[in-house]
């Protein structure tokens, strides 16, 4: 895994690309049969040309029979062989995103959390598709390209070397005028690029802020100052687009050229045939083999012309194939140990601990502490004071850059993180339901829970008269934000879910941040039938949810300042006693 | 899309003149198979005739190149209206975003609407530049070549024109059957997406319940699914392509075989007629799978332009026709105001209050009980829907946007900063003398953070993401105070500050805005003690009202938030 990072992202599309070994050589089969089939029936139908010039009646059903069959293989190979590129691209993709997604599961959390998530989904999305269009593109392209031109070669040599010279040595100028245009057009395409950027975080900006901008009155300046990137737009839009409008006309008439100059030089040979010079110097040409000259002259040229389209699409999925292997060559979160862990768990301990997310900046410092068994430890702080960041470090989302955690007398690390995660019930202040019923988001930590097991987390929970009032019960099936629930109703759903796990030791969160205050109450009591006697970490904004803790850690800037009881930490007159005093507004 | 033609204006000639002379480019086009039959005819029948062999080859090199220069002017054309299309869209759905009510803008949510103004806006023009360089060229190509193909070979007319009409069909037919297989493909990949998301937002509790596996099984058997879906939609519009090769070089062959009996020596068909009819045959068949390709794009500009309308389709918020504030009057007077979203429950009703120069009233509840829907019927980001709310004297709704902005300055619980300086945020508001400046940022204890950045010219980025939420918030105080309005709202617009600090802040806040009506929103009781009136709410409800003593013997949420702290 290491080296995908290392490797050019083509080489890793193509080890993705290479587990469907048998459709990609099957794919490349049938479109180099098609293609070449095709490419028989101008020399063909060039034949049936001059046999009617001649006179020759009597070979024409037999020359007509043969270009028929030509034409109808190839046109059953053609297909057959894109159906497999496809299924080729379709496979491929597929997998790298289930291995993207499994990325997203195994990853430490402060990976994950550097991106944002709509780049993540961006990555799984849109750059998936673009790999997906890039292996199909540049497969077909490349093997029907490469037959075009090996096919069309040989046939226009055996028809006359002379006027097939004369193509070979015209086309490159197509390849060449169409490869300078795309190399002028990257700048432009650039400056186009540039600009919309601007533009999308302008408008970003201003849609977001537009409360603001309508309270201060400043609606029609934002326009004036929008209009003026759009204009800038206009400019670079315009010759971005004339640009890339640019390539079909001018390689269109570079291949008009080739055509007349074809129709000359074979015109004269011809001429030379009726003539019978052209004996002499092995070049004899029929009007038939004109006729067939000319289909290959534009035949022969679209390969060069495919080539500027070609690069682009292998350079969209390059791009976006090196965005999306830069995940998945990331590390993986290691396992942890596989130490048994043996229940009830006495004691955790913080010794020491800290953590950052970049090097340079230390974030949290010299954190200590016990939490004994059966205890209630709250953790109290402004935002950004590192209480969630203790919890992260407790399930090991997070791992400590110094210090250490002991969990039942050992070193954290020595029991396995599933374990470890397992042994809490978490909730949190952004409660999480998915998609489905709400028995199944109740049942998600036991998913073989019994009808019976579920109703009774459910009334625990305080749960069991909403879900009577809905005409599915516990069918109902939510939607994976749960808007049609109140805060309250999804939080209560979350403590069920908990509930029925039935974990050792309890993590709540801010868990009743967001509910308003006669929800609070139903959630509150469900919490209690929830804690019993558990060990319980508590995370809460308002101090009064702490008041009976049997330990307080006052949290500010990454450090605890403070610990204690409510009562040793009133008595201590520190910031504890200070934000109560605020609180009351003395 | 067609409804966004009208964004045309100023490029409309642009528009006619650019398929007009690909249209001649077209006809020149169609002219080289004669020319080519010609020379076949006359140069080379027979006795021959060299000159007549290198002087059409110039003719051809000429039309080529009359061509090209037609093919460019209509390209530049083309760019041009479809770009001018795109700017104009973009301003005209930027203004009608702006003028949209903001319960509207939230529920569609930032990124959509950016989404419209960037990819949508630029797919539709792409489609529509598409559509006038090329689509309109296709079908010209295709019904003349066949025009050209029955006067060169009347004989068998009808083998071309079968051909085409074969071959149209074909091409329906198969559009027909694999679109809605596309569209399906489509929703499946939504599928997996949203499952993606899911499982992003869930991470922790994903992996609190070590339910990794279970997630990742889910996912696999979407992306199958989704593959085999695309798979099909591919396999059906990959016939395309081959069927319609197959059907023209079948009549091809026929015109050939069938064609070569009307060659004689004495007139009728020629040798030159067939090349030709084979010339014309290839330009078809080119012209029509160009189309194929070309609609998918065409297909998915007409969404992004279904998309764009939707939005522009969506009604804008009115101001009033104007209004003289009564300054005599109380300042802000709620007469049993209510809002409602549109749903069965008031986000905030039986809202009655009046407010005066100097005082302040304090507003208390938990999240979602319709504090900052308060706020927004007074600077009408909400219109009240029972009973009305006053300003000055008059109903808010009379004022225009201009008027009611000089009365009405706020400080939101989410900050936003533009990107410039932090003295181009702090301008916002009109007032742009430094003292003042400088003053106001000391008052919100911004100072110190904003000079050691630099001081007022310090730099901010997007959406202030140089700064913390602390600094965001006390930036916006200082902002608000520097517009300097008769009404202050603050929109638990210090909740992000330790209690300490925001105590202090609040007291300079409140100092300096002591000639105003202030509204103080906040979820701790602590920051409205002082309030000479206190609103409480609760699910939309008033629960209490009165000054702190009397809430805290009248109102058991009032005191049971007073405890919490």
């Amino acid at each position: 895994m290491k080296d995908m990072n290392k490797k050019s992202p083509m080489s890793n599309i193509l080890r993705y690309a290479l587990r469907h070994r048998r459709l990609l050589l099957i794919g490349i089969f049938c479109i180099v049969i098609g293609t070449a089939l095709s490419m028989i029936a101008p020399l063909l139908v060039g034949k049936v040309i001059d046999f009617i010039g001649a006179g020759e009646a009597d070979s024409i059903p037999t020359y007509c029979i043969v270009t028929l069959a030509c034409v109808c293989g190839s046109g059953v190979f053609t297909w057959t062989g894109n159906v497999f590129l496809y299924k080729l691209s379709f496979n491929t993709v597929r997998d790298i995103r289930v291995d993207l997604f499994g990325k997203l599961l195994s990853l430490p959390l402060v990976k994950i959390e550097g991106y944002s998530r709509g780049d993540l989904m961006s990555r799984m999305t849109t750059f998936g598709e673009n790999v997906s269009d890039g292996i199909y593109q540049c497969v077909l392209q490349i093997s029907s390209g490469a037959v075009t031109l090996i096919v069309t070669l040989v046939c226009m040599y055996l028809l006359n070397w002379v006027v097939a010279t004369v193509i070979l040595l015209l086309t490159p100028i197509s390849a060449l005028v169409s490869v300078k245009i795309a190399r002028r057009n990257r700048a432009a395409f650039r400056t186009q690029g540039e600009n919309m950027g601007r533009m999308s975080g302008l408008g970003e900006e201003f849609i977001f802020g537009s409360r603001l901008l309508r309270a201060y009155g400043r609606v029609e300046s934002s326009e004036e100052e929008f209009a003026a990137v759009n204009a800038d737009l206009f400019k670079s839009g315009l010759s971005s687009q004339f640009a890339g409008a640019l390539v079909n006309p001018v390689s269109r008439f570079v291949n008009n050229i080739t055509y007349a100059v074809i129709a000359i030089v074979g015109g004269v040979f011809v001429f030379g045939t009726v003539l019978g010079w052209t004996g002499a110097i092995g070049a004899p040409l029929t009007v038939g083999a004109l006729s067939a000259f000319l289909t290959y002259a534009n035949q022969f040229a679209r390969p060069f012309n495919d080539l500027t389209s070609v690069t682009n699409e292998l350079q969209t999925a390059s791009a976006s194939g090196r965005k999306i292997f830069e995940i998945l060559s990331l590390g993986d979160e290691d396992k942890g140990g596989d130490a048994p862990i043996d229940l009830p768990v006495d004691y955790i301990e913080f010794k020491d601990v800290s953590f950052s997310y970049s090097p340079d900046k230390p974030f949290i410092e010299g954190l200590s502490f016990r939490a004994d068994g059966g205890k209630k430890i709250a953790l109290v702080g402004t935002t950004g004071s590192g209480k969630t960041t203790v919890i992260n470090l407790l399930m090991r989302f997070y791992d400590p850059s110094g210090g250490i955690l002991i969990y039942d007398g050992e070193d954290i690390r020595d029991f396995s993180r599933s374990d470890v995660r397992n042994s809490f019930g978490m909730v949190l202040q952004d409660t999480w339901l998915f998609g489905g019923t709400i028995r199944e988001n109740i049942a998600y930590g036991k998913p073989d829970a019994t009808e019976e097991e579920i109703r009774r987390a459910a009334e625990i929970a305080h749960l069991d008269n909403f879900i009577s009032t809905l005409e599915n019960g516990y069918d109902t099936v939510i939607s994976g934000d749960g808007e049609e629930l109140s805060e309250g109703q999804k939080q209560l759903i979350t403590v069920a879910r908990v509930f029925l796990a039935s974990p050792e030791m309890l993590i709540l969160d801010e868990a009743t941040a967001s509910v308003d205050a006669i929800t609070e109450c139903a959630v509150q009591a469900a919490f209690h039938n929830l804690m019993g006697n558990k060990t319980t970490f508590v995370v809460a904004h308002r101090l009064s949810t702490v008041r009976d803790s049997d330990l307080i850690l006052v949290m500010d800037n990454g450090r605890i300042i403070e610990q204690g009881t409510h009562d040793e930490l009133v008595r201590l007159g520190g910031l504890y006693s200070e934000m109560l005093k605020a609180a009351r507004g003395e | 899309m067609i409804k966004l033609l009208k964004y045309l204006k100023g490029y409309t000639a642009a528009a006619v003149i650019a398929p007009l002379f690909k249209i001649i480019e077209a006809i020149i086009e169609l002219s080289v198979p004669l020319l080519v039959s010609y020379m076949i005819d006359n140069g080379l029948s027979g006795d021959g005739n060299i000159a007549t062999v290198i002087w059409t080859g110039v003719i051809l090199v000429a039309l080529g190149a009359v061509g090209l220069g037609f093919s460019l002017s209509c390209q530049y054309l083309a760019s041009k209206a479809a770009v001018g299309l795109g700017c104009n869209i973009r301003t005209a759905l930027y203004a009608h975003i702006q003028r949209l009510s903001p319960a509207i803008i939230d529920r569609l949510g930032t990124g959509t609407l950016v989404g419209r103004l960037s990819t949508d806006v630029a797919q539709a023009q792409q489609g529509f530049a598409m559509f006038i360089r090329l689509i309109l060229r296709a079908p010209f190509i295709a019904i003349g070549a066949v025009v050209m193909s029955v006067i060169v070979a009347p004989e068998i007319w009808y083998i071309s024109v079968s051909a085409t009409v074969l071959t149209m069909i074909t091409l329906i037919v198969v559009m027909l059957v694999s679109v809605p297989k596309y569209t399906k493909a489509e929703k499946l990949l939504d599928k997996a997406s949203q499952i993606t998301n899911e499982t992003i937002r869930g991470e922790r509790v994903i992996r609190a319940f070590a339910n990794e596996e279970e997630s990742k099984r889910k996912f696999s058997k979407a992306a199958t699914v989704q593959s085999k879906a695309s798979s099909k939609a591919a396999m059906m519009s990959g016939l395309l392509s081959p069927l319609a090769s197959v059907i023209v070089n079948l009549a091809i062959v026929l015109i050939v075989w069938l064609g070569g009996g009307f060659v004689t020596s004495d007139g009728g068909m020629t040798q030159g007629d067939l090349v030709a009819l084979v010339n014309y045959m290839t330009q078809i068949l080119l012209a029509l799978i160009a189309v194929s390709t070309l609609l998918i794009l065409v297909s998915k500009a007409m969404a992004s332009g279904a998309r764009i309308n939707e939005i522009l389709e969506l009604p804008e918020v009115e101001q009033g026709a104007g209004a003289i504030p009564d300054m005599s009057a109380p300042l802000v007077e709620f007469r049993n105001a209510a809002f409602s979203f549109g749903g069965e429950e008031n986000a905030v009703e039986g809202l009655n209050f009046t407010l005066n120069a100097g005082e302040v009233l304090g507003v208390i509840g938990t999240t979602g009980s319709g504090k900052s829907t308060l706020a927004g019927l007074i600077t009408r980001f909400c219109r009240a829907t029972e009973g009305e709310v006053l300003i000055a004297g008059r109903n808010v709704l009379d004022y225009t946007d201009k008027q009611l902005c000089e009365l009405v300055t706020y400080a939101p619980q989410k900050p936003m900063l533009f990107s410039g300086t932090v003295r181009s945020n702090l301008e916002l508001g009109g007032e742009s003398d430094l003292p003042r400046m400088t003053d106001a940022l000391k008052k919100t204890e911004a100072w110190g953070f904003v000079s050691a950045k630099g001081g007022v010219d310090a730099v901010v980025n997007q959406k202030g993401s140089n700064f913390s939420g602390g600094e965001k918030q006390r930036l916006s105080l200082a902002r608000a105070l520097l517009k300097d309005a008769p009404i202050l709202i603050l929109d638990d617009a210090a909740s992000a500050l330790d209690y300490v600090t925001e105590y202090r802040v609040m007291k300079n806040v409140l100092g300096d805005a002591k000639n105003s009506a202030v509204i103080n929103i906040t979820q701790r009781v602590g920051s409205i003690v002082g309030a000479d009136k206190i609103l409480v709410l609760d699910g939309g409800k008033v629960v209490g009202f009165g000054k702190h003593e009397e809430l805290l013997k009248s109102c058991e949420l009032y005191g049971r938030l007073n405890n919490n702290g």
